[in-house]
């Protein structure tokens, strides 16, 4: 009898984690929303595909939104409460980005949670922004949506990559900072047995009266001016932080707004 | 003519030192004290002596060799008669048969008399103490080297010195550089500003010492500088008794080059101290005119301490006045290359960890 119900139970469980994943995708939304019809029915598939594959590898949502209207709401308030009345994100902080694009004002929009605000700073958001205007303002809605996919890829994988403890650096830091202590401590520790040397001044001996000015000149000479250009970052990571926001619902978003 | 003296009780004949503790003269017998210049006006007819009243023995009376009889002079203890071995220079120094202590007189006379002395103030008992806190808190010396260490010899000497009074007349130029930064579009403007900066004045030095005994290292001897020269006293030959004291052999010429190198640089340095407020000061170019006269002749307060360890030699010196202590230590090599990998071990470690701890956050 026992024997039987764990036969049962095994079965079951082995259903269930079977069918586990054709439930949850199925529940999930879509990760891309065309309610503009600017897609074909194939691009969609496509760009479905790609969003999920992307979404899997790192583990939050990317989504494309595109539309006619945010209905009267500001763009990043309606892409933020679409994000977030609509089931997006994963795990328990929401991971996600979201682009909305909507056709009325020409906005472009990003709305990004959990770690997709600590993935995509603001920099990063506005590379991306204008990384999709020349797409979008040629009305290449496709372009722009495979565009947004594969540079979420690249500056996933590359900003993953960044944060990897580097152990090999960080040996190689604290040898050469170990040993510049050492050297150093160490030089204090022989000067300790060395008190005979010979004395270059005669400073003990100056009257108490000291030094009697007589000459006080500083005289302005010439100025130079050097201007150098500040780099714009060209490398694979932008830096600086991410601002944030609160969403109607609550949440943090970060995110930003622009036109195309 | 060199002639012997020892200082004599005026109450009961006893053998006189100087007490540095107390700064008078003591009688080792009945304790009597005496001031230098008390003891001057008792016992004045005892510079009035001839040198034919004390006896005396010229080199050539004994059985030296030319070349060793050279420099060196003998004189009789009035005291106990044994034949006291001088140099050229001694000019006090005690019997190494009675141990009374003797000053030669002829050492301290005419040109050769100095003008001040700066009695001791510390005794052997604290160059004692002094030798044993040089050898604390020393990680690199060896464990045994404070147990082990012998101190062969430790003598009070009164230190023949040239001391100069020098008078500066200094200037110098120097370039110094102010920088502003700011922005503005995408550009970072840093404006530079130099500055032509002269300055020039007037210093005087008192009594910058030099040294006037070939014997001493002059290293040495500057290690424990300074002295505080508010205690000098006028030449007496009393505060001599019971220590060693030289003549100088080394003349004030000579000493020249060294005074006025050590003083330029003050100078120099002085007037760069005055110059403030720039984000760099470059020192072009310095003129310093030194004018002194004739340097005083005076003898200062040194504990020499000679001790020995491992078949080597080691020499310390005290300032007799503010016991200033130096003497260079052996190091113990293995210590050394222990505490260099416990450091880079330590803080190595801890910068990595850390490092490794942060970045994984």
């Amino acid at each position: 009898m026992i024997r039987s119900l764990l036969i049962a139970f095994a079965a079951l469980l082995l259903i269930s984690s079977f069918l586990a994943p054709f439930v949850s995708a199925d529940d999930h939304p879509a990760l891309v929303v065309d309610e503009s019809d600017k897609l074909t029915g194939e691009q969609e598939r496509v760009l479905e595909a790609k969003l999920k594959e992307v979404s899997d590898k790192y583990d939050l949502d990317i989504v494309v939104l595109i539309n006619d209207s945010t209905g009267g709401k500001l763009p990043t308030e309606f892409a933020d409460d679409y994000y977030d009345e609509n089931g997006y994100g994963r795990n328990a902080g929401y991971d996600g980005i979201l682009l909305l694009v909507s056709l009325e004002n020409r906005d472009i929009t990003t709305s990004t949670c959990g770690k997709g605000i600590e993935y995509f700073n603001d920099s990063e958001l506005q590379y991306i922004e204008e990384l999709l205007v020349p797409y979008l303002s040629g009305e290449d809605y496709y372009g722009a949506f495979t565009a947004f996919a594969n540079e979420c890829d690249r500056h996933i994988e590359s900003y993953l990559e960044s944060q990897k403890p580097k152990y090999g650096l960080y040996a190689v830091i604290g040898i050469v900072a170990g040993l510049i202590f050492a050297a150093v401590k160490g030089s204090g520790y022989k000067k300790e047995l060395v008190s005979v040397y010979s004395k270059g001044d005669a400073d003990d001996y100056i009257a108490p009266a000291g030094l009697a000015l007589s000459v006080k000149d500083d005289i302005f000479a010439f100025s130079n001016v050097a201007k150098t250009i500040i780099s714009s970052s060209s490398s694979s990571s932008r830096g600086g932080g991410s601002s944030t926001h609160v969403s109607s619902s609550g949440r943090t978003h970060g995110g930003r707004s622009g036109h195309f | 003519m060199d002639e012997l003296i020892e200082y004599k009780c005026a109450k009961c004949g006893g053998t006189l030192i100087f007490d540095s503790n107390i700064q008078k003269l003591r009688c080792e017998f009945c304790g009597s004290l005496f001031t230098a210049e008390e003891l001057k006006a008792l016992q004045n007819e005892l510079y009035e002596k001839t040198p034919e009243d004390y006896k005396r023995t010229e080199t050539e009376n004994i059985f030296w060799s030319e070349q060793e009889a050279q420099g060196i002079f003998s004189y009789i203890c009035e005291s106990c008669g044994g034949e006291i071995i001088g140099e050229e220079t001694t000019a006090a120094t005690s019997c190494p048969f009675c141990g009374n202590p003797v000053v030669m007189k002829g050492n301290l006379s005419g040109e050769l008399r100095p003008q001040f002395v700066l009695p001791f103030k510390l005794d052997k008992a604290e160059a004692k103490k002094a030798l044993k806190e040089h050898f604390k808190n020393k990680k690199l010396l060896p464990k045994v080297f404070s147990s082990e260490n012998h101190l062969d010899e430790i003598k009070g000497v009164y230190v023949p010195y040239w001391l100069y009074d020098v008078d500066s007349d200094a200037s110098s130029t120097f370039k110094c550089t102010n920088s502003t930064s700011w922005t503005s579009g995408d550009y970072r403007y840093t404006e530079t500003k130099t500055y032509n900066v002269a300055r020039a004045g007037n210093m005087q030095f008192i009594g910058i010492p030099a040294d006037g005994s070939k014997k001493m290292d002059d290293t040495l001897m500057e290690s424990i500088e300074p002295y505080d020269y508010s205690a000098f006293e006028k030449f007496n030959a009393a505060y001599l008794a019971g220590f060693l004291a030289d003549k100088y052999d080394v003349p004030k010429e000579d000493c020249a080059e060294r005074i006025e190198s050590r003083a330029k640089r003050s100078a120099v340095d002085a007037l760069r101290r005055t110059v403030s407020g720039y984000a760099s000061v470059t020192p072009q170019d310095s003129t310093v005119n030194l004018k002194y006269d004739e340097p005083k002749y005076g003898l200062l307060p040194v504990w020499l301490l000679h001790t020995s360890w491992n078949g080597e030699h080691y020499l310390f010196a005290m300032n007799g006045q503010t016991g200033k202590f130096v003497g260079d230590l052996p190091i113990d090599k293995k210590r050394y290359w222990m505490y260099f990998v416990r450091n880079l071990l330590i803080v190595g470690g801890i910068v990595a960890g850390a490092l490794s701890l942060i970045m994984s956050l």
